[in-house]
């Protein structure tokens, strides 16, 4: 019913342009995550959709109707400002109820409504407070209870959380997603944190220098990233990519580094002698000492930081460093070599000029 | 510096303060001593002049004044002036502050605009009044009160627009916004949100603007003959026997209670930190 529909949007601020070409198309009901680095042009798609800037070129469709000219009063939009922008002179229950007010709703439902939603996120001893007498959290679920008040067509949410401590972060995920279980507003989600983009999102669009890298699903930009940008963007620690060339040897493929260790790579890659390529895998996707393959390599440990029951290790392939998330062991404390080969299913091969994946 | 080290500075810079103050207040403190005084004593009275202490007081010169009609008409001829051309350049002025806050202009651009405004303060007002004069007279408004209001308004608007312009351009914008997504227009988000938050700045602007409207002479002195306001009142002290200090000081007295009771009045409103959690922090 609300699909959102992004077609071919340009954004220019005076002449520099900040966003290239971006196309999205958003299902009724779904929650899309944008991910990218600070000023990647998050936040400005995101105020277009609201209709807080203006667009240079493309469309922007509601429901299959084209909202570029219209103003954001008339989109029926509601969003979640980075910063939260709470009416500071009004108290907390005018601030949730501010947007029914514009809309003339009659006073008694209004009060039904702003008690709800205080209700559903736990601020009902709160209502006749001011927000300058709220805390960082507390100031965050005001800004939510003033959008979810309203239900509209699409939830814009822009860093909600990110200024809130690690565990209020956590619950404040969890409290959006069952949030949108239970309404299923369409919602654009925009975040740096791209846990916060694995965990919530049913999309992640990751969103680079004002270009879209790569649009799908949690499991696939995890599982298949589209170019070394993806790659080393989604998945914490980041995927460890390693600039040599293809060799064959012994009738097997090898891709060989910098400093000449040799790494198996899959038969059916299609890849041919001599290319140079990117060779990527996941700190979390290699088999050590005993459980390594006999093409395993030989490393020396750096550093290595306990997580719990793992341990990130870290250590040079020629001058490159990379990351291991293994399981904790005495063997791997600096200076002792150990073995250690990628699994061989989980290998990301990238063009080494053009960084897409082969 | 330490602590002891400071707060003795301190109490030096509240003393040479005090001292300047007493300084520039003392002419004010000899008219209100001056207006209890009868007549003969205005020059014979020892000391600073404190009544009960240095002379008996006598409310003889207030009710001699009070029951003129003409300074009935001056304190209510000056006060509508001065309240309504407040006003005026408040209704006119916080849209055009407002504009030029948010909006770009390109020609001229923004920056010229503030400069206009501002400039027509360091305008000298004899440059301007001739050609008022001329034009009032064309248009039938001499000697009006109308006349005088749109004189008044034009000169103090500047305050306001500078003022509020600057009070604007340190909100967060987002309030304005979150207000338009919420359904305001832009007149309602600047109705509803950015004017209710910038209550400080505009109390504090419409005071130095009644002030001004409320003291000026020049242009009333020029523009008006048969209405006048109190400053030409106060100047009326003078006839062919000399100065009447006594009256003059009753006069003056007059003409400062009204904008010191608005300054009072205004204090509760210019307050700091009404934007206090807006944003996140
Ligand atoms: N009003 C503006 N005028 C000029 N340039 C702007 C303006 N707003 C944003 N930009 C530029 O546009 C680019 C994208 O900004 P945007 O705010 O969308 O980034 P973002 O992805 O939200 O970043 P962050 O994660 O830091 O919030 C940035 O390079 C920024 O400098
Ligand atoms: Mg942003």
């Amino acid at each position: 019913m609300a699909d959102l529909t992004i077609d071919n949007v340009n954004k220019f601020y005076d002449k520099t342009q900040v966003l290239f070409d971006v196309s999205l198309s958003i299902k009724d009901g779904e929650f899309i995550v944008l991910v990218g680095p600070s000023g990647c042009g998050k936040s400005t798609l995101l105020r277009m959709i609201a209709g807080l800037e203006d667009i240079n070129s493309g469309e922007i469709s509601l429901g299959g109707k084209v909202i570029n000219q219209l103003a954001p009063r008339d989109r029926d939009v509601s969003m979640v400002f980075q910063n939260y922008a709470l009416y500071p002179h009004l108290s907390v229950a005018k601030n949730i109820g501010f947007s029914l007010r514009m809309r003339k709703v009659e006073k008694s439902i209004i009060d039904k409504k702003v008690a709800d939603a205080a209700e559903m996120l736990g601020l009902t001893h709160l209502l006749s407070r001011l927000p300058r007498n709220l805390s960082g959290g507390e100031r965050q679920r005001v800004a939510m209870g003033r959008a979810i008040v309203r239900d509209p067509e699409v939830f814009l949410f822009d860093e909600p959380l990110s200024n809130l401590d690690a565990k209020l972060r956590v619950m404040m995920r969890n409290q959006i997603k069952e949030i949108h279980y239970e309404v299923k507003t369409t919602t654009v989600y925009v975040t740096h944190d791209q846990i916060e983009a694995m965990t919530m999102a049913d999309k992640i669009v990751v969103l680079n220098g004002g270009i879209v890298e790569q649009v799908g699903s949690p499991d696939e930009l995890y599982d298949q990233p589209n170019n070394t940008f993806v790659a080393s963007f989604i998945g914490s620690p980041s995927m460890n990519q390693i600039h040599g060339k293809v060799v064959s040897e012994k009738g097997k493929k090898y891709f060989q580094s910098k400093d000449n260790s040799l790494f198996l790579l899959p038969e059916n890659a299609n890849i041919s002698e001599g290319q140079e390529i990117i060779y990527g895998f996941r700190p979390e996707h290699v088999d050590i000492n005993q459980s390594a393959s006999e093409d395993a390599i030989n490393l020396k440990v750096k550093v290595d930081q306990p997580t719990g029951s793992q341990s990130l290790v870290f250590a040079n392939v020629g001058d490159q460093e990379i990351c291991l998330d293994v399981p904790k062991s005495h063997l791997l404390k600096p200076g002792n070599e150990f073995k250690m080969s990628p699994q061989l299913d989980n290998i990301h091969i990238f063009d080494s000029e053009t960084g897409k994946r082969i | 510096m330490n602590k002891n080290q400071g707060s003795l500075l301190t109490s030096i810079y509240t003393i040479i303060a005090l001292g300047i103050t007493m300084i520039f207040f003392f002419p004010l403190w000899w008219s209100f001593s001056n207006s209890l005084r009868i007549p003969k004593e205005t020059f014979t009275v020892t000391g600073v002049g404190i009544p009960f202490i240095n002379f008996t007081p006598t409310l003889g010169n207030w009710t001699h004044q009070l029951s003129f009609p003409e300074a009935h008409i001056a304190l209510y001829n000056s006060s509508f002036i001065a309240v309504i051309s407040t006003a005026l350049a408040i209704v006119v002025g916080l849209p055009a502050a407002y504009a030029l806050a948010r909006f770009r202009f390109r020609f001229p651009p923004n920056k010229d605009i503030t400069i206009w405004f501002i400039s027509q303060r360091v305008l000298p007002p004899a440059a301007a009044v001739v050609p008022f004069f001329v034009l009032w007279n064309m248009l039938g408004i001499y000697d009006t009160k109308f006349g005088m209001i749109i004189v008044q308004t034009t000169f103090i608007m500047p305050f306001v627009v500078v003022i509020v312009r600057q009070t604007f351009l340190d909100l967060p914008i987002e309030l304005e916004e979150a207000a338009m997504v919420d359904g305001a227009t832009h007149i309602g988000a600047f109705l509803k949100v950015a004017v209710p938050l910038s209550v400080p700045a505009i109390a504090a602007a419409s005071l130095i603007m009644f002030t001004f409207a409320w003291n000026d002479y020049f242009f009333v002195s020029v523009l008006m003959m048969k209405n006048f306001t109190l400053p030409i009142y106060i100047a009326g002290g003078v006839d062919s026997r000399g100065v009447q200090f006594w009256f003059i000081a009753v006069r003056t007295m007059i003409a400062v209670i009204l904008p010191l009771i608005l300054c009072l009045l205004a204090q509760r409103y210019i307050v700091r930190g009404l934007t206090l959690g807006a944003v996140k922090g």
